[in-house]
Order: structure tokens, then C-alpha cells, then sequence
């Protein structure tokens, strides 16, 4: 095991961070979210300028090869900068789904996705679906060359913005993918935000024709591609999350070196004290989980991935539950105001817990797989 | 001893729940159960409805114009209200001022203030919290300077709740800077429209307003409305801070967070089955279950051991408030456990355009991870968790400072 950065990788980071800080600063990041509505696709534009959106892409795709642990330095740093857009729903969600789709133009899509100027929001989430990888109610059936689709699809972020839509749906052969223009006409959504500024929208499909052009590699098989999708963009957002709670952290350390209650500063309670400490404890929990996951989210054997993703997420659910609370308690009332940014990492954190199952849920997956192996 | 609630009790607590039954407003009842929040109006009228009654100021004694009941029944009648679920009392007026007036006020003071508090005539506000003096609340700087038979009053206060629904702030101030900390404090009545005073907004990570900045600027207070002996104001506070016993557990309101997590988890869809099925999601409710029906002991045991009003306040009520803000927070969990991805809009975003065509289940779920959101400040206010516990090793268990 070698768990050090290459200089490479360092310097990444480094440009990474520069480039939040100044886009995500406090007040930056309020207008993005009040005034642009929790996506600027000018942000994403700079990504792919930077080249960001081509990191842990095959190069045979105009990529820069590497893999997802290159791809974790970046979703780090979002999490520590409390980035809204959603790279690991829009990027590596979408980028593994094309990857895998087997169809014939998915490197000529994927050019168009590093290059920024496709913009994709995955719909594959259902209401019932509660982190299970591949519930699909959404149906589709076929009808002369294309097919129609009726269905909800729910919390599909960045949706307002997407230039397509990946929608996965089932039919009698079985699970497929469907590419659909954001013009498409019968297309429904319903915009908002989530808690913590981000956006999305429910769509919703009723007997909506789409040309046979729409379907993504052969019908009926997208089972695979969703799932390895999903458990790249599970183990993404986990490295979001290892970003915002570290940073959580660091910031309540130094909260604590200044308030000053009785005199002194409240870091000099030892009961403070003992909590920044099991707080780091889970982080670093946190963050070797991380690295375990990253180790088997795009392995080929579906158990062993998804058995090593559920624990991944498990533990860095749990781990971020308790950062993200007890840095708000530790900063008093503070903690409690929206013109403070500690609460804002942790209205991310709970949104970042539920994306993709939550811990409750991920446990059960790991119980489950006791119980089969049993 | 005696370990149930007697015929009388629990006849008692069927009165309370028919009273609510029959008196709540209905739209502040739908209000209610979906944690909403009420208007001033609403919350005045229900008041006067239960004052009415006589029942605004459950813990006051008759001769303040209270109902006089035993601590049982306090307990009862606020664990009614809360798991109807209905507003209580203004804490403000009812728990806060009210028994200071009673206790400390003059006659003239008594007279004149308590049938408006208890009416919500005025609505009063906490001026105690400073930016730099929270937790140690002694280290409060606004200053109070006499000038004849006024004071004027200078500083900022911070977290005042409601404070811009209040027409009266009592509040904590410094009229003798030379004396040592607790010593040199004074206890004020300060009308929210005196020149010189304003009310900024704080906006809470639940996107609401509740709680507001409080500047003082020159503002002149009369003497005569100081409570109590000037410097002697520290005494008034810890009264005050050590009152608010009965009901400081909340435990009604734990029990309706958890009512409704059930509802919800039988209705919502969890793959192929509801939630409700799901084992973990019935385990953590019954974890907290448990717990609960402890502390609901644990609170009557505290209640039975303490007088009304005591002049000290028994220690171990710390531990009511500490595990009742655990297992709120807890039961908070649990519904946004249950609510799962239909919690996670923000509030007000997902008022759908055409509520015909909205799926069915999704219109209540933004006002659940509020309500998870303004609970972490439970265990920041009135006294933090680790101040409590430092209480418990201290006071209770006599460790050494
Ligand atoms: C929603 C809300 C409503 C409020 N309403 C009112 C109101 O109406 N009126 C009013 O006057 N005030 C109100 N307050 C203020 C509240 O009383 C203070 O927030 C509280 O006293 C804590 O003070 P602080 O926020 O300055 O935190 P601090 O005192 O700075 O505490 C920060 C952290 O240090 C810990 N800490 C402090 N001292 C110790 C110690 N000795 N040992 C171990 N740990 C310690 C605390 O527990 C906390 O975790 C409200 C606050 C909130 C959040």
C-alpha cells in the first residue's frame, strides 16, 4: 500500500484549492446559491478548462487516464470548499454510465462531457428506491423504432441546468438508459433546491415518445452500467464528504482556540477536548474507509464492490453524523446561524449522507451480505 | 410508594385532552402537526383561550393567579399540549418572567404585570445572552448608568428569541462596572419601543426567524422598572434559570416526533415493502422508546423530590434537560429517518404549483429537516449539554472544580 500523493497529484490539489477558495468564499457561495440558483455553468466551463473534467477518464476519450482516487483529490476538496455543483452526480455518475454503456458513440459523448459542453443530469432515483442501486419503476416500452416511458424520477440534481438527461427505465427485457434532450417536448419538471442550495428537480414522464436515436446501448441491459455508475459516484461522494468534514473539523479547532467563555478559552475544557478528539477519530475512520472503497468501487466482482462500497458509506455516513453535530454544538449558538459557515457544512453533510443511501441503509447492505455468505 | 398515575390524575389528563380537543384552533392544529410556524396571532389567541380556562400559567401558585396544581399535573397538562401537539405557554412570559415578578416583583409590579403576562398582553423577551458572555453568562458588559431616576442603558444583546414579537425585554445589566462580575448586575424591564433600541434579525440553518440581535443605544430605562435591589440582579437570574423545572424535559414533544415518524414510515415506500417493515428503522424507535419512558420516571422522581419555586433548584433536573434534548434531537433523527429524500427540499420550495398533481406524499416534507435543524440549538440553550454535566460531576457528584 502506498497511501502518499504523487507530485502530480499534489499540485492538483493545490490549484484545486486555490480556485474554491476564491469561487465558494463565503459570500460568493450565498449569491451562487440565492441569486444563480445553485448552479453556475460557468463553473463547470472553468472545470473543463482546467481539465478537470477529464481526470480519471480513459485518454482514448481525450481523458487524462488515472482513476477514481485522482477524481477523490478533486471531490475532496469540493467537500471542503462546499462546491453545490454536483460533480459526483454530473460527472462521474454520468461518465461511468456512458463508459459502460457499450454503445457505439459513447467515446464521441464522453468527449463532449470532458470538453464541458454537455452538461448531464442523471435521472435514475426513484421515490421508493431509498438507496437501493437498481429500483426502477419507470417503464418503457417499445413502440415502432423508439419506445415511450411513463415514470417519477426524484431529486435529479442539477437538473434546471442539464443540457441531457440519462434516464434509466424497465421494460420486459429488462433495465435500459435513455439520452434525452432537455427540449425534448412532454418532458415535466419540477425545480427546487435542497437543504443545503443545491439544486434539483422530480421529473416526470408520461407515455413520453422517444426516438429509437434515445436509447443507450442495447435495451434491456443497463443493469451493470448503473451499478458500477453507482458505486463510483457512492465512493465520490464519500471523498466529498471526508473534504467537508475534515474542513468541519479544523474550523471548530480554531473556534476553540478563540472563544473565550470564564476567561479562557473554551479549547482548554478538557470535556471540549475529548470530543475534538473522537471527532478526529471518526475522520480518520472516515477517510481510511474512503481509501478501502476507492480500492474496490470499480472492481469488476458486483459483490465484492458492493459489499466494500456499503461499508465505505456506512462508515463515513456515521462519521460525518457526528462531525457535522458536534462541530455545530462546539461552536454555541454560532453554530446555529445561517451567516456562519459551520452550519452550512452541516445542512451539506446530511444532504451528502442521504445522496446515494444513507448509513442506515449501507449497514443493511452489509448485514445483508453476512446473512448470504452465512 | 405509589407508582401509577392515581384515578384522579389520569381523570385529570382526560380533561386536558378534551379541553385541547375542543378549543384548539383547527388550523393551528394542522399547523402544529406539520411544524409549522404560527403567527403572533395565533399564538396570542390559543393563550387567552387556555387563560381563559385559567390554565395559561400552569406553574404558578393562586395567589399570583395561577391554578395552583401539583407538579403531577403540571407535568400532565404540558405533556397533553405537547403531544396533541399544541402550542405551549409562552415560555417568555409564563416560565420566565412571570415567576420572577411573583417572586421579587413589588406589589405595584405584581399587580400591574402578572394579568398581562398571563393574558400575553405583552409579550416578553430574554435579554440575557451577549455575544461575548453565553455559557458564562456573569461576563455580560451592557451597562446600565444611573442618571437620577433613570438609567441609560448601552450594549448589545444576542439570541433573543421572539424579540421581534415582543412589546417588554428583561434583561441583565452591569450598573456597578468596579464590582466583581455576578456583583456589579442589575435586572431590567426594558419597553421593545424605547428610543435608542433596535431589533436586528438572525436568521437560523432552518431559514426561519426566530431568534434577533438587540442593540441599546442611550436607551433610558426608569428605575422603577428594575425588579429587585440594584447589583442583586444575579440573584433574580439564577431564580430564574433554575425555575423552568416541569415539563424542561419536553417529553411529550419527543413522543409526537415520534408518532409521526410512525405515520409517515407506514406510508412511505421502501423498495417493495413500507418502511415501517424495515427491522433497523422499528429498532432505533424502540431504542428511543425505551429511553424515553426512563426519563418520563426519572422527571417524576426529580418533580416529587422538589418543592414549587424552590430557592435552589435540585441539580439533578440537569439531567432532564440533558437527556430530554438527547432523545428530541433523537426522535428528530428518527422522522428524517423516516421522511428520507422528501425531507431533503429546502422549506417553501416545494409548495407544489398544482397540489392536484403533486405526488401525494410530497408536500409536508420540507418542514421536517427544520425542525431537525433548530433542535441542535436545544442543547445550546438553557444551559449547554457540557455546562449541565459539569453541574452533575459538581454539584451532584462532588468532584472537585
Ligand atoms: C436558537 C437560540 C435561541 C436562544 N434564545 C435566547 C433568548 O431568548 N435569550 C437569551 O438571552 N439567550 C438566548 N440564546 C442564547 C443561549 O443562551 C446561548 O447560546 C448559550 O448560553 C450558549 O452561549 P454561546 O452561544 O455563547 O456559546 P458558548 O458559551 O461560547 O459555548 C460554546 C461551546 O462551549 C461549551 N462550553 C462553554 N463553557 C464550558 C465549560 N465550562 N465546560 C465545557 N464546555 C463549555 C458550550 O457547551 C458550547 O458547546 C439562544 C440561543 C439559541 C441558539
Amino acid at each position: 500500500m502506498d497511501f502518499a500523493l504523487t507530485e502530480e497529484q499534489s499540485m492538483l490539489r493545490d490549484s484545486l484549492r486555490r480556485y474554491v477558495e476564491k469561487e465558494y468564499a463565503f459570500e460568493a457561495r450565498r449569491q451562487l446559491i440565492e441569486q444563480a440558483g445553485g448552479f453556475r455553468r460557468a463553473h463547470w466551463n472553468a472545470y473543463a478548462e482546467m481539465g478537470w473534467l477529464g481526470i480519471g477518464l480513459p485518454e482514448a476519450s481525450g481523458g487524462f487516464g488515472g482513476d477514481l482516487s485522482d477524481s477523490a483529490i478533486l471531490l475532496e476538496e469540493f467537500g471542503r470548499g462546499l462546491v453545490v455543483e454536483p460533480y459526483a452526480a454530473s460527472h462521474i455518475q454520468a461518465s461511468r454510465l456512458l463508459l459502460h454503456s457499450g454503445d457505439a458513440r459513447a467515446a464521441e459523448l464522453i468527449e463532449a462531457l470532458i470538453a464541458g459542453s454537455t452538461l448531464y443530469a442523471v435521472a435514475h432515483n426513484e421515490p421508493g428506491a431509498r438507496g437501493r442501486s437498481l429500483w426502477v419503476e419507470t417503464r418503457a416500452a417499445a413502440t415502432g423504432g423508439g419506445s415511450r416511458i411513463s415514470g417519477t424520477k426524484t431529486q435529479v440534481l442539477a437538473a434546471p441546468s442539464a443540457d441531457r438527461f440519462l434516464v434509466s427505465a424497465r421494460s420486459e427485457q429488462g433495465l435500459s438508459l435513455f439520452l434525452i434532450d432537455r427540449d425534448t417536448p412532454g418532458m415535466s419538471l419540477r425545480e427546487y433546491r435542497l437543504v443545503d442550495g443545491s439544486q434539483a428537480a422530480d421529473l416526470s414522464f408520461d407515455q413520453l415518445l422517444l426516438p429509437e436515436s434515445a436509447l443507450l446501448g442495447a435495451a434491456g441491459k443497463a443493469d451493470s452500467a448503473i451499478d458500477l455508475a453507482i458505486s463510483a459516484a457512492t465512493i465520490a461522494c464519500c471523498a466529498e464528504m471526508v473534504g467537508a468534514m475534515e474542513q468541519a473539523l479544523w474550523i471548530t479547532r480554531d473556534y476553540l482556540r478563540t472563544r473565550k467563555q470564564f476567561g479562557v478559552a473554551i479549547g482548554s475544557f478538557q470535556a471540549l477536548q475529548h470530543r475534538m478528539a473522537d471527532m478526529y477519530i471518526a475522520l480518520e475512520q472516515a477517510r481510511s474507509m474512503l481509501y478501502r472503497g476507492l480500492a474496490y468501487a470499480e472492481d469488476g466482482d458486483a459483490i465484492r464492490r458492493r459489499g466494500a462500497v456499503s461499508a465505505s458509506k456506512a462508515q463515513v455516513g456515521r462519521s460525518a453524523q457526528y462531525i457535522a453535530a458536534q462541530a455545530v454544538q462546539l461552536h454555541g449558538g454560532i453554530g446555529l446561524t445561517n451567516e456562519y459557515c459551520i452550519g452550512h457544512y452541516f445542512k451539506r453533510l446530511l444532504v451528502l449522507e442521504a445522496a446515494y443511501g444513507s448509513s442506515a441503509y449501507h449497514v443493511g447492505v452489509v448485514a445483508q451480505q453476512l446473512r448470504d455468505a452465512a | 410508594m405509589d407508582l401509577r398515575f392515581t384515578d384522579e390524575e389520569n381523570a385529570f389528563r382526560e380533561e386536558v385532552r378534551s379541553f385541547i380537543r375542543e378549543n384548539l384552533p383547527k388550523p393551528v392544529h394542522a399547523k402544529m402537526l406539520e411544524h409549522r410556524a404560527l403567527s403572533k396571532d395565533e399564538v396570542v389567541s390559543w393563550q387567552r383561550i387556555l387563560n381563559a380556562r385559567g390554565w395559561a400559567t400552569p406553574s404558578w401558585p393562586a395567589a399570583w393567579g395561577g391554578p395552583g396544581w401539583t407538579a403531577v399535573q403540571r407535568y400532565i397538562f404540558l405533556d397533553e399540549l405537547h403531544q396533541f401537539p399544541a402550542p405551549e405557554p409562552v415560555s417568555f412570559n409564563v416560565s420566565m418572567i412571570g415567576p420572577v415578578i411573583g417572586t421579587f416583583g413589588s406589589d405595584e409590579q405584581k399587580a400591574r404585570l402578572l394579568p398581562r403576562i398571563a393574558n400575553l398582553d405583552d409579550w416578553w423577551c430574554q435579554g440575557f445572552s451577549e455575544p461575548g458572555a453565553g455559557s458564562d453568562l456573569a461576563a455580560l458588559s451592557t451597562s446600565a448608568i444611573r442618571h437620577g431616576d433613570h438609567y441609560v442603558v448601552n450594549g448589545t444583546k444576542m439570541w433573543q428569541g421572539m424579540g421581534h414579537r415582543a412589546d417588554w425585554m428583561f434583561t441583565l445589566v452591569r450598573t456597578d462596572p468596579a464590582a466583581k462580575k455576578q456583583a456589579g448586575i442589575s435586572f431590567l424591564l426594558i419597553d421593545m419601543k424605547s428610543p435608542g433600541l433596535s431589533v436586528q434579525p438572525i436568521i437560523t440553518i432552518d431559514g426561519r426567524h426566530e431568534v434577533n440581535s438587540v442593540f441599546l443605544d442611550n436607551v433610558r430605562v426608569p428605575v422603577a422598572q428594575r425588579v429587585y435591589l440594584e447589583n442583586k440582579g444575579w440573584d433574580v437570574a439564577k431564580f430564574l434559570l433554575g425555575n423552568e423545572r416541569t415539563g424542561i424535559a419536553r417529553i411529550g414533544m419527543s413522543k409526537y416526533l415520534i408518532r409521526r415518524a410512525k405515520q409517515i414510515a407506514a406510508q412511505v415506500q421502501d423498495g417493495d415493502r413500507t418502511l415501517a417493515e424495515d427491522a433497523g428503522f422499528r429498532r432505533r424507535c424502540a431504542e428511543i422508546e425505551v429511553e424515553l419512558k426512563a426519563l418520563e420516571i426519572t422527571q417524576m422522581r426529580v418533580l416529587a423530590a422538589m418543592g414549587e419555586h424552590a430557592e435552589k433548584p435540585d441539580p439533578r433536573s440537569s439531567i432532564l434537560k440533558i437527556k430530554g434534548v438527547e432523545l428530541r434531537q433523537a426522535a428528530s433523527e428518527l422522522l428524517l429517518r423516516a421522511a428520507g429524500p422528501l425531507a431533503l427540499a429546502a422549506e417553501g420550495e416545494y409548495d407544489p404549483p398544482n397540489p392536484e398533481d403533486a405526488p401525494a406524499d410530497t408536500e409536508w416534507g420540507s418542514t421536517i429537516a427544520p425542525v431537525y435543524f433548530i433542535l441542535r440549538a436545544a442543547s445550546i440553550y438553557g444551559g449547554a449539554t457540557e455546562v449541565q454535566k459539569n453541574i452533575l460531576a459538581q454539584a451532584v457528584l462532588g468532584l472537585p472544580k
